[in-house]
């Protein structure tokens, strides 16, 4: 594929690279370290790695001693105290830059408060809509429609498992709060769809902006999360819209990733043949490259499916509700029991909603004839 | 030309520092004495004899706590000379911590929050109580910040939220018309007490109760209402970040009483003791630090006093403020350690010593 090719680079392309020797040999223009390090036989490449290495703990020992005393103090202030002496406070760059990155969410708290009061605002309705709706059907008969339905679209034993995980959340007395974390779940995962799938497409037929997104993704995925709930709460405030926020940013890379991957999939001949045909881009995007990258894309929202439900317990941190408070309720009170209870309950959510949307997308395909 | 030797150099690096570290580790000595001994009779205590074993603190994931940690931490490794260490976590798998001797001082046992997980202990004789911390000057409330109530002057009691005109300013999308209440966190104990408070009086129709999971996402809420200066209702107690530095108001609740407490709950709460638990194990090994830890007295007005100073100083870390307390404050804590350890420890703060176990910030 054209993109695994052109990120990877192995010493022997660097090696041969026109640029790197010219740079190297003919000193055309000044030779820069790395390129002059580029240019050496693979062996000389090592010797040279560990010199550098020896020469800077060299030189950090030199200047900074035995304890290594970075310089990473900004300012110093002396503060007296009541017992006469007194200590210096150092301000350091880290500090420095923690209160730069304090103000600029204080900021954005204060000036950006309308945005986030109508997003919020906007989440809440929609959430309480389905809650509301969901809420109306007794639990049995969702259980037997649900029932139904998986066993219209899979095999028995879908239904039959469809059936036991319903009634184990029933009679477990955690239907309220499964609702709530199922509603959570479709707005976030809504949300998360239509940011993804446009972004997907983006950065499937932009190479800048590929180039750009990805680093951005890998940090939405591997950041703490409590370190952006913690703005988040403040430009949210408690409850489900700040969980919402934390499970988007936390669930919405996949779907980019595997939408951007299986665009790129579909092969350049037939994108080709579409446009030998006359189709315009627009027609070569609906038309040809979605439907071929669907089932691609589906896995995407699938696993963004699956990573929303596993936010559940870190949304109840921000008063989101639903199954995670159960969890959280059981962690605080040392009951191993009821955490487990709750957890196998998420677990079995998220099994039926995997299960079932995969026969959906399944029996989809098979009637448009892909895959 | 390296790359033949690279495996072996690694091996050869790796096992020299196996072999340094297991030497490094020095062997365990438990020396027994009777804990009644060190409980309940006043004694001259003696250091024992032999290697200082490591004293451990449970690291509290609060500021108060945190703070005493450092202070004692300076105390015991400069003035005690024992080594000292910290274990980061929150209060219950501290406390469990604490029963099983994987850390051996707590500095704030919470009663009566943690009364259940308490008792049991203390009934087992898993932990021991050697002295209060912060005094029992502190309360658990609900409050509402003071420009709100400089805007609302008859908004002073907890009765006024049956009030439409004050309901709404609380009201929000997903309150349903009732005023929202940001509550204590989930599985604290004072989430049911607030709960049952609320019903009690008789509110339920007029407020919603909102439990965060998490202690600073609570604090966070109130500290973003605080920055829009936008109302906000919910529960704090004396000694969260939020109450010592925001200009928060109590409303006015029934006054505490046992029997409407272990009835109703139509009424304030108690006020709340604070404990420091160790070990059992403690008082055999370093019966001198055990007996620091009974005469410590770091009350409400000291830590006052200290959190009006971090907000002049923002740049001050827990660590330096610790240093900052120490230094100013002899007098106080000279009063709970020997002459022997406070020379000890006026002689680190004059050299500019800082203790090898506090941790990393």
């Amino acid at each position: 594929m054209a993109s695994s090719t052109q990120g990877t680079s192995n010493p022997q392309a660097d090696e041969t690279q026109p640029g790197a020797l010219e740079a190297g040999r003919a000193g055309a223009a000044p030779p820069s370290l790395l390129s002059n390090l580029r240019s050496l036989p693979p062996n000389y490449k090592w010797g040279a790695g560990a010199a550098l290495v020896v020469i800077i703990m060299v030189v950090c020992l030199a200047i900074w001693g035995t304890g290594m005393e970075y310089p990473t103090t900004v300012s110093r202030t002396s503060v007296d105290t009541t017992g006469g002496a007194s200590i210096e406070l150092e301000r350091t760059i880290r500090q420095e830059t923690g209160s730069a990155i304090d103000a600029a969410v204080r900021w954005l708290t204060v000036e950006g408060s309308w945005l986030f009061d109508g997003i919020s605002t906007a989440i809440i309705y929609a959430l309480v809509y389905i809650e509301n709706f969901l809420k109306l059907i007794p639990w049995p008969a969702m259980v037997v429609a649900l029932t139904l339905l998986a066993f219209a679209m899979g095999r028995w034993s879908l239904a039959a498992f469809t059936a036991l995980a319903l009634l184990y959340i029933g009679f477990m007395d955690l239907w309220e709060n499964a609702i709530d974390t199922i509603a959570l779940m479709v707005v976030a995962v809504g949300v998360a769809m239509s940011i993804g799938l446009p972004l997907g497409v983006l950065g499937a037929r932009n190479r800048m902006a590929d180039n750009l997104m990805r680093p951005i993704l890998d940090g939405m995925q591997t950041m703490p999360s409590f370190v952006y709930l913690l703005p988040g709460i403040l430009f949210f405030g408690l409850g489900k819209p700040a969980g919402i926020f934390a499970t988007i940013i936390y669930a919405v890379p996949p779907v980019i990733r595997l939408t951007n991957l299986g665009i790129r999939q579909v092969s350049a001949e037939t994108v080709e043949a579409a446009r030998s045909f006359g189709a315009s881009p627009m027609q070569v995007l609906t038309k040809v490259q979605i439907p071929m990258a669907l089932p691609t894309i589906m896995a995407g929202i699938n696993q963004t499916t699956m990573m929303a439900l596993a936010m559940v317990t870190i949304a109840s941190m921000v008063a989101a509700g639903g199954l995670g408070d159960n969890v959280l309720r059981a962690l605080q009170k040392n009951e191993s029991g009821n955490g487990a209870i709750a957890g196998l309950a998420i677990v079995f959510l998220a099994i039926v909603i995997d299960r079932l949307t995969q026969s959906a997308a399944r029996s989809r395909q098979e009637s448009m004839g892909v895959g | 030309m390296f790359t033949k030797y690279r495996a072996v150099i690694l091996m050869v690096a790796i096992t020299a520092l196996f072999t340094l570290v297991a030497c490094a580790t020095p062997e365990p000595q438990i020396i027994e004495v009777p804990v009644e001994v060190i409980k309940e009779v006043e004694v001259e205590v003696m250091a024992p004899e032999g290697p200082k074993e490591a004293v451990i603190f449970g690291d509290l994931n609060w500021s108060s706590a945190l703070l005493q940690n450092r202070i004692a931490q300076y105390i015991v490794e400069e003035g005690y000379g024992y080594p000292t260490d910290v274990k980061f976590g929150a209060t219950l798998p501290l406390f469990q911590g604490l029963r099983n001797g994987d850390t051996d001082v707590n500095m704030e046992i919470w009663l009566p929050n943690q009364d259940d997980a308490w008792n049991e202990a203390r009934t087992e004789g898993a932990v021991l109580s050697v002295g209060k911390s912060l005094g029992h000057d502190w309360q658990s409330a609900f409050v509402i910040p003071a420009y709100l109530q400089e805007q609302y002057p008859e908004l002073d009691s907890i009765e006024d939220l049956r009030d439409d005109q004050y309901k709404d300013l609380f009201d929000t999308p997903d309150t349903g018309g009732k005023a929202r209440l940001v509550s204590c966190v989930i599985g604290w104990s004072c989430e049911t007490v607030n709960a049952e408070q609320i019903t009690a009086y008789g509110l339920d129709d007029h407020v919603e109760i909102i439990n965060p999971g998490d202690g600073a996402a609570m604090n966070a809420d109130l500290y973003g209402a605080y920055e829009k200066q936008e109302p906000w209702l919910g529960y704090q107690w004396g000694t969260n970040d939020p109450a010592l530095k925001l200009d928060l108001v109590r409303l006015e609740e029934p006054a505490y009483s046992d029997e409407c407490w272990f009835t109703t709950k139509a009424c304030a709460y108690e006020d709340a003791t604070i404990l420091i638990a160790v070990n059992p194990n403690l008082p055999g090994r370093a019966p001198d630090v055990v007996e620091m830890l009974r005469k410590w007295d770091f009350n409400i007005s000291i830590y006052k006093a200290v959190v009006l100073w971090q907000d002049a100083n923002p740049e001050a870390s827990t660590k330096a403020t610790a240093i900052w307390w120490l230094n100013s404050n002899p007098d106080l804590w000279g009063g709970w350690v020997t002459d022997e350890a406070k020379a000890n420890v006026l002689a680190a703060l004059a050299a500019g010593e800082t203790p090898d176990g506090w941790p990393v910030e």
